[in-house]
């Protein structure tokens, strides 16, 4: 198992603004320029990802996180 | 007994907190001493049944069944489990001072009593509970994993407490804190099932890497779920630092980041958290958060397709990691 390169993924969109930008617009121009290789299945994860998150209103999100309160793993 | 297929978090839970009761009645203490614990224990039950996912009970029943295929024999390792997380709850409550109503009219010294007895004997006495079916290396093993699980979890409230006051937070920092944590509790439950159920290392292994990645998955998707609190974040009540506030702290600079310095300083005291909600999604911190706690969950399902874990118990393991995974938990 070897998602390290996913994990950078996220970790360079949190400290670079122009690559977080770029991802959002391009994800695999940005991916091609980082140099980091994620597999089929795993930039399939991302975009599906992306998807989801970017179409997410206000209330969506309030919904999501009340149901993750009520039916997460208390921890 | 086997794992039925209807099994739910509910029954599982029972069968644990049964065991409980009976250890506690057969205890030679007391009355009071034995109300005191049961206490806890009720509090626990009310919350295993009102959630769709009860890892301490859930975790270590299911690992063993998929393994072995029997569940009943896992329930005195789930009960010694529970009391871990009970007791580790319990000193969370009061030093958060967020005790549940049924400790109303007890004194610190009672519930700090009732805690350190659910984390120090009581466990030891659950594991003897495994019985002559289980030999005594493996019983060895199974009590090695317990403790070494409660010094894991000392350690990551140890680094907990430290966290928040340190400079120069960062989000990767915190999610290490997540991971000795959440995860590091989930990992050594998972490993106290393989080992009873006697599996290889690599499959220990295996089950010790899915508890670690579904515990901090669980932690995080946690911690952002408490921001969106509509009665108010206890995180930022208490200026506890978590993931998606250091994200935003991260990502917000010069005039900005003081603006949202003193957003935070402004939530510890008023439950109206509206304006950091706001920043937070203005910073993409929630993204951020979502998409980590995707990745631990990816790594978790891959640790369970790598122990070979078998079926039904496989099936219930996933539903109850994808119940608390953000994009795919809901009604």
């Amino acid at each position: 198992m070897s998602d390290e390169a996913l994990m950078s993924l996220v970790d360079r969109a949190i400290s670079d603004p122009a690559f977080r930008a770029k991802a959002q617009d391009d994800l695999d121009g940005a991916l091609a320029e980082s140099g980091l290789e994620l597999s089929a299945e795993e930039l399939e994860a991302v975009r599906d990802f992306q998807a989801k998150a970017q179409g997410m209103n206000d209330a969506d999100l309030s919904d999501l996180l009340a149901a993750n309160r009520r039916q997460g793993a208390p921890v | 007994m086997t794992l039925a297929r209807e099994e739910t978090v509910v029954d599982r839970a029972g069968a644990v907190f049964d065991y409980l009761d009976q250890m506690v009645d057969a205890a030679d203490a007391p009355k009071s001493w034995r109300d005191l614990l049961r206490i806890h224990l009720s509090v626990g039950r009310r919350q295993a049944e009102a959630a769709a996912v009860f890892p301490c009970a859930d975790l270590p029943i299911l690992v063993h069944a998929a393994i072995t295929g029997n569940s009943a024999a896992a329930v005195p390792l789930a009960a010694a489990c529970t009391l871990v997380y009970l007791g580790a709850d319990l000193f969370d409550n009061l030093a958060d001072e967020e005790l549940p109503e049924e400790w109303a009219g007890c004194s610190p010294s009672q519930i700090s009593l009732a805690a350190a007895t659910m984390l120090a004997p009581l466990p030891q006495l659950a594991l003897s509970g495994m019985g002559r079916a289980t030999s005594p290396e493996t019983m060895l093993r199974v009590s090695q994993a317990v403790a070494q699980t409660l010094l894991t979890m000392g350690i990551g409230q140890h680094e907990d407490l430290l966290f928040s006051s340190r400079e120069g937070l960062t989000a990767d920092a915190c999610r290490r804190v997540a991971e000795r944590k959440a995860g590091g509790e989930l990992a050594g439950f998972a490993r106290a099932a393989a080992v009873l159920a006697g599996a290889g290392a690599e499959v220990e292994d295996a089950y010790a890497t899915f508890g670690s990645c579904w515990g901090t998955a669980s932690q995080i998707a946690s911690d952002l779920a408490d921001v969106w609190d509509p009665a108010g974040s206890n995180d930022l009540l208490n200026g506890t630092r978590t993931l998606p506030i250091v994200h935003a702290m991260t990502v917000l600079e010069g005039a900005e980041r003081l603006e949202f310095d003193r957003l935070l300083e402004r939530s510890r005291h008023s439950s109206d958290h509206a304006g950091t909600r706001t920043v937070l999604r203005r910073t993409g911190s929630v993204t951020y958060t979502m998409l980590v706690v995707q990745v631990y969950v990816r790594r978790a399902a891959a640790a369970l397709d790598s122990a070979g874990a078998g079926q039904p118990a496989r099936g219930e393991l996933e539903r109850l990691l994808k119940s608390g995974s953000l994009i795919d938990c809901g009604d």
